[in-house]
């Protein structure tokens, strides 16, 4: 069964020559005709098709349309062209900690953080124990945000995803947390998300990542997938293009 | 997800977020807490001083009339700048994780919602010193509900211009003493001239100030009035919620 479908989208957005912020811009130009903007087409015409329980990696270079293809999926974006149908829930792990209040406690991080991710306060108030005790923080609980260091904060935001039941995980760099142990610790959800035939699409940089974890790559270049197939092949393709280039 | 999934994770964001707006706005202390109470009771003063001592103005129970006239607008204002400047204080979220964006306009109403609440308690409390208990006190809900509406609805309207147009913030400050002086905040409408009292009854802002007072001061119904208050109120908020509901799905790419 297909989780994720996208079919020929396309993603434009119009960089403006002379950037209209202001009203006040805006009237004073509506004399001088249309004003001229560039299209920048950060997706062109993918399509592609994603079971459920596959973990598939995208690399590319910047630039290339990684993130903009999460942003899609997740629908903070509307596709300008083409369709992007998704069954299930989504889980975007764009971020780590996005929205998080320095100046509140880790406790009413949790709250915060986890009621913009999806989670009814009932649940998060049954899961903040084990969130807590994953992000390895029992000591900080009543801490403010601000007095914990980053690698701490991220852990919190990590330990929040990771309590999440939704079917589809998209994560951007997700992995790039915390130390060895933690690491490790992350690698062991990873595994356990596959276990249990969750999707998850994989935006990374780390070729390593890929090849654990991913059962298919995509290789993304100008806004389009230029190539597909196994994980291993697919890292050697990219990793050619980009010497000989 | 069934309905009242849904619904339930609306209500945690919206709680969130407003009472996470409420504690930010007012650095979590207790004599934070207490300026939401004292902004209005300093404009009090100020506006008392000056139609008593300076300009007289001939309304029987003024304090009253005034101190209402005073909380009602200040919600007004707080609604809809906080509304305006909301979607721009959190856009770093908006463009990471999906989620309905008309709820962060509902959260920054709620947190203004609630210093109105208590607000509107303490005058209460003065009324019923001052003159005993109102025999329409019951009514009073709906020109309270009329007034969240309106604001929220401006508000919304506020919201989906300001993600465009960034100089929106100077142009409402103007506006915001405009209205307030087109609103009967410290006047009476029956003291202008008849040219001049047509175009305070085409604004919905002064039509729920007036029910507000008919009801809690001066024991007045009119089923009409009370109508065309509560139809326009609703219309507001509704072309507010329809305009913001058709672009915040552009919200993420425009902030």
């Amino acid at each position: 069964m297909n989780v994720i479908e996208l079919q020929s989208v396309s993603k434009v957005f119009s960089i403006p020559h002379e950037r209209k912020r202001t009203l006040f811009h805006w009237l004073s130009s509506l004399g001088k005709g249309r004003y001229e903007f560039e299209p920048l087409y950060a997706l062109r015409d993918i399509n592609l098709e994603i079971e459920q329980g596959e973990f598939v990696g995208v690399i590319g270079r910047n630039g290339c349309g990684k993130s903009t293809l999460l942003k899609i999926i997740s629908r903070i974006y509307r596709p300008t062209k083409g369709t992007a149908k998704v069954q299930g829930s989504i889980f975007p792990l764009l971020e780590l900690g996005v929205g998080f209040q320095p100046e509140f406690s880790c406790k009413e991080n949790v709250f915060l953080y986890g009621s913009t991710l999806g989670f009814t306060r009932k649940q998060l108030t049954a899961r903040l124990d084990s969130i807590i005790e994953f992000a390895e923080l029992e000591r900080f609980i009543d801490a403010k945000l601000s007095t914990l260091s980053t690698g701490m904060i991220v852990r919190l935001a990590f330990a929040i995803a990771v309590q999440s039941d939704a079917s589809i995980y998209l994560v951007d760099e997700g992995l790039a947390v915390g130390d060895s142990d933690f690491k490790e610790k992350c690698r062991q959800e990873f595994i356990r998300m596959k276990q249990q035939k969750r999707t998850m699409l994989f935006v990374s940089h780390d070729m390593a990542e890929i090849e654990q974890f991913c059962d298919r790559v995509f290789v993304m270049e100008n806004g389009q997938i230029v190539q597909r197939g196994a994980a291993r092949e697919m890292i050697d393709f990219y990793v050619e293009g980009r010497q000989s280039a | 997800m069934t309905s009242s999934g849904r619904f339930r994770k609306s209500f945690d964001i919206v709680r969130e977020f407003a009472v996470a707006d409420f504690r930010l706005r007012y650095h979590d202390s207790l004599l934070g807490y207490l300026w939401f109470l004292l902004s209005p009771a300093l404009m009090f003063g100020v506006y008392y001083f000056v139609f008593t001592s300076v300009i007289y103005i001939k309304i029987p129970d003024f304090a009253l009339y005034l101190i209402l006239g005073i909380v009602c607008y200040n919600f007004f204002q707080d609604c809809t700048y906080s509304a305006m400047y909301s979607l721009a204080a959190k856009a770093h979220i908006i463009k990471k994780i999906y989620f309905p964006r008309y709820l962060i306009i509902v959260a920054s109403s709620a947190t203004a919602v609630f210093s109105l609440l208590v607000n509107l308690v303490i005058v209460l409390i003065a009324v019923f010193v001052a003159r005993g208990v109102p025999h329409l006190l019951w009514l009073v809900p709906i020109p309270i509900l009329c007034l969240m509406f309106f604001s929220t609805g401006v508000g919304f309207i506020l919201a989906a211009l300001y993600a465009r147009f960034r100089d929106l913030s100077q142009i409402w400050g103007v506006l915001v003493v405009a209205i307030f002086w087109l609103t009967p905040v410290v006047y009476d409408v029956s003291s202008l001239p008849e040219s001049t009292q047509i175009t305070v009854f085409l604004n919905p802002l002064s039509r729920i100030f007036m029910l507000m007072r008919h009801y809690l001061l001066y024991e007045f119904f009119d089923m009409q009035f009370l109508v065309i208050t509560v139809v326009s109120a609703f219309f507001t908020f509704m072309i507010g919620l329809i305009v913001f509901l058709r672009i915040q799905d552009q919200l993420a790419e425009q902030l």
